[in-house]
């Protein structure tokens, strides 16, 4: 047999194989194998360089028949759209969820279509841990909606600055603060089924205020952030350095009682900024404690080596027992003498006439080491500042009584108040109302809805510190 | 080929079920609000629906009261509760949680066999 039969006859046999495929394909399999027995009995009938390309073109058709239809994924463009969206999501949660804690109904519902949203869009992306901290915190909501539990506020808040994290980076899937906060939520809730169901918190230790400092050393800021919102149920000051160098210049600066640190930073490292704590007299008996991802008898071993007190996984800080471990510590540590250069807050006064924004700014506010007072309108807020002190005033534009820019010229044009930095932070996004607002003399003009909690945060931080 | 309307909040969710669903040979208009999803149901064969949606806490009793085009919930809730949801509105559901390839699988199928003659 020819090489040419020999390809004509295998050609055959894999269009009979296709004929179970469907009706068509199976009609198609009959005239093609028709079509190749005649070659086969009658090579003269065609030329030879005609039947090489029909046996060609009849095997690309196979092909195409064969083929596997290719496994669909998630187009990229989808993942970033998912981002861009639930940005926008969690920019609307910062502001309801705070009514929601009041169980204001708007809030409330606002909170639970955001939620929704961002569970519903990474859930179709295959963002599992996104869309499992996303539903729970919706199934707490929807559980606050009816009255059956006590607002469990701190993990609440907890699983917000993980989501913000974990949108940022969608594709890293393994997240084990993301899962702990997660496991808590989920704690709550399953509480909800029992009968004798304890509604007194979780954390049930006796906090009695400690006139002590904490400081918190991670370079990653979201888990600095993470840590620092357990810990504020000790109602002390928190502060946070970004690496170990950063943190052994803040030690020498000022008194703590206690620091928490990452092992794996730039610069200097957990366990060589240990080791620097125990070598200096000043600060050797300062109590340690090491927070990592890793759960290795190895480096356990050596961080206690270095002179550490404790050594904590990151994924096992929920549920009280990083709370209870810093708690026990912090009741042989030094005490942090109280100066009013150090304890002195910024005062900053809100002006917004809406009472649930109001609220919600002031809680974004409250992470720093700011005094908040709130104004309901501009003439109220000129009023209180006339008689109060203030590092700084947050401002909506339109209010009854006296507008934002109105409020702002008046603080420009008084002697005694003109130096105060203006934050206006409207949901006018015009060039016209922007170019008005600077031109009053607004010092950072600011759209709701586009910022979002940390970026509030950071526009006033770098706003008093250009005045200092 | 159906004409599917397709309703949901999210412009990323809508902008993939369309996808799926004209993947699989048919048309489709999205709404994201229950405005624009009132007003596109009378050409619709077959509504694929979400369930939280900002200007309408019902949709699925108010699509049952607007007439008998065939649903199918599309929701972020884990199957077995769609599942029990759909079947007490004489409904079919599919969840999120099946991701996008999941629901690329499923949906067709069930549109197909809802509009079949």
């Amino acid at each position: 047999m020819t090489t040419q039969n020999l390809r004509l006859e295998h050609l055959s046999a894999r269009y009979r194989s296709l004929s179970a495929e469907s009706d068509a394909v199976a009609q198609l399999a009959v005239g093609v194998n028709a079509l190749l027995d005649e070659l086969r009995a009658a090579p003269q009938s065609l030329a030879a360089h005609r039947q090489a390309a029909v046996a060609d073109a009849l095997s690309a058709l196979l092909d195409a028949l064969a083929a596997e239809p290719p496994a669909l994924t998630v187009p990229q463009q989808f993942v970033e759209a998912f981002r861009a969206e639930a940005r926008k999501r969690l920019a609307g949660l910062s502001l309801s969820l705070t009514g929601a804690f009041s169980s204001e109904p708007d809030s409330l519902e606002q909170s639970i279509q955001h939620l929704h949203a961002i569970r519903g869009g990474a859930a179709m992306l295959q963002l599992l841990q996104i869309a499992d901290l996303a539903g729970v915190m919706e199934d707490v909501v929807l559980a606050g909606r009816r009255g059956a539990l006590v607002w469990p506020v701190r993990p609440m808040l907890r699983g917000f600055a993980m989501l913000q994290a974990a949108i940022d980076d969608p594709e890293s899937d393994d997240n084990a603060l993301l899962r702990d906060v997660t496991d808590e939520l989920h704690g709550h809730l399953a509480a909800l089924t029992q009968p004798d169901f304890d509604d007194t918190p979780i954390t049930n230790i006796n906090l009695e205020p400690l006139q002590q400092r904490i400081l918190v050393v991670d370079d990653v800021e979201t888990i600095a952030h993470s840590v620092g919102l357990i810990l504020s149920e000790l109602d002390i000051p928190i502060d946070v350095a970004h690496d170990g160098a950063e943190a052994l210049d803040l030690l020498r600066a000022q008194p703590y009682s206690l620091v928490l640190s990452d092992v794996a930073m730039p610069h200097l490292d957990g366990l060589d900024l240990t080791r620097a704590i125990r070598a200096d007299d000043a600060l050797s008996d300062l109590p340690v404690i090491l927070l990592t991802a890793l759960n290795r008898a190895d480096e356990r071993a050596a961080g206690l080596q270095a002179g550490a007190n404790d050594y904590i996984v990151k994924g096992s800080i929920g549920g009280g027992e990083l709370l209870s471990r810093v708690h026990e510590l912090l009741k042989t540590a030094p005490v942090v003498p109280s100066t009013p250069d150090t304890r002195r807050f910024r005062r900053i006064l809100v002006v917004e006439d809406i009472e649930t924004i109001a609220a919600s700014i002031a809680f974004v506010l409250s992470d720093g080491p700011y005094e908040i007072q709130l104004a309901h309108d501009g003439a109220d807020a000129l009023d209180t500042l006339r008689t109060t002190l203030f590092d700084l005033v947050i401002t909506d534009l339109d209010m009854p009584n006296m507008n934002g820019i109105d409020l702002t010229a008046a603080i420009r044009a008084n002697d005694a108040l003109c130096d105060i930095p203006v934050v206006m932070l409207t949901a006018r996004n015009t060039d016209e109302h922007r170019k008005r607002a600077l031109d009053a003399g607004v010092s950072k003009f600011l759209v709701k809805g586009e910022v979002a909690s940390g970026k509030l945060l950071d526009e006033v931080r770098n706003l008093l510190h250009s005045q200092d | 080929m159906a004409h599917i309307l397709i309703i949901d909040d999210s412009a990323l969710i809508l902008q993939m079920v369309e996808m799926v669903v004209t993947g699989a040979g048919h048309t489709a208009t999205t709404a994201e609000t229950w405005t624009d999803a009132e007003a596109a149901y009378p050409a619709a064969d077959l509504v694929v629906t979400d369930l939280n949606l900002p200007d309408q806490p019902d949709p699925l009793a108010r699509l049952h009261a607007l007439g008998t085009t065939p649903v199918i919930i599309l929701s972020g809730r884990p199957q077995a509760e769609l599942d029990q949801l759909a079947a007490t509105h004489h409904a079919r559901a599919v969840s999120k949680d099946a991701g996008f390839p999941g629901i690329a699988a499923a949906l067709p199928d069930v549109i197909a066999e809802l509009t079949a003659d």
